[in-house]
């Protein structure tokens, strides 16, 4: 029998995963990637809980809706940035990264 | 075990193995295609949970979208010699090690919690969430536009090439 638990577990699998890809990633669009994969878990756990234990499960599914705009602007400003970084420098590793120019 | 068990393994397998294989693909656009397959499975995911709305946003937003920018940013970026593992700051080993420990306590934190069915739940259908958010929480919905918009121009601008310079 599938419980909630195991939804849960199954997104912090995934939020785990995401978590060493964006330790271990060596270019900043796997960083992005892994960090996606990051929402993503989150997303499912917030889908899990709002349709166990939320008074109002459609608030929740909503909200959830809402979040994935929130990820699509954030991944697509990251893209931009990973492709004027890799424009303007020569710097192929994603740890090169440490200064800014304001 | 019924059916719906056996898609949330199916589907479960094939997420898990989809980020593995976003995280392990030794070229970036392997990472990519990964990506893609780890956001179907995960519409499907959903789909068990009885939500097809969000099934489809899912498959839309992340399965097209993008999984389709990230193969765009791919292409327009210059492509960068691969850095050998020993130079990466973090060595895979520690971490592995921190991730396992994370997955490990959030593992036991998820299993203290009282199981609920998820068999038993009655997923709102696409009218009562469509209800909630552009009833409720309408301004919430404005102001996601306002922010879409505001993305879409920010990345325009960063991305732009600079003829000044």
């Amino acid at each position: 029998m599938i419980t909630a638990t195991h939804y849960i577990v199954l997104a912090s699998a995934l939020f785990c995963i995401g978590l060493f890809g964006v330790m271990t990633a060596r270019s900043a669009l796997r960083v992005v990637v892994a960090v996606e994969l990051m929402l993503n878990a989150v997303n499912l756990n917030l889908v899990t809980f709002a349709l166990t234990s939320a008074a109002r499960p459609a608030a929740g599914l909503g909200f959830v809706v809402l979040l994935i705009v929130v990820a699509a602007a954030e991944v697509g400003l990251a893209l931009a940035l990973v492709v004027a970084l890799s424009r303007t420098s020569d710097i192929t590793a994603i740890d090169g990264y440490a200064t800014l120019k304001g | 075990m019924s059916a719906r068990d056996a898609l949330f393994y199916l589907y479960g397998a094939l997420t898990l193995a989809g980020a593995v294989g976003i995280v392990r693909a030794s070229r970036l656009v392997h990472a990519v295609v990964w990506l893609f397959a780890t956001m179907v499975a995960l519409a499907g995911i959903y789909l068990t949970l009885g939500s097809e709305l969000l099934a489809g946003v899912q498959l839309f937003v992340y399965g097209g979208a993008v999984t389709v920018l990230a193969l765009f940013a791919l292409v327009l970026a210059r492509p960068a010699p691969e850095v050998p593992a020993h130079l990466a700051s973090i060595s895979p080993w520690v971490a592995g090690v921190a991730a396992t420990a994370l997955l490990g306590a959030l593992t036991v934190a998820a299993a203290g919690a009282d199981g609920l069915a998820v068999a038993a739940i009655a997923a709102p259908d696409t009218a009562a969430i469509a209800s909630e958010i552009f009833g409720r929480y309408v301004v919430l919905f404005e102001v996601a536009g306002l922010l879409l918009t505001v993305a879409l121009v920010g990345s325009i601008v960063v991305a732009r090439k600079d003829d000044a310079s």
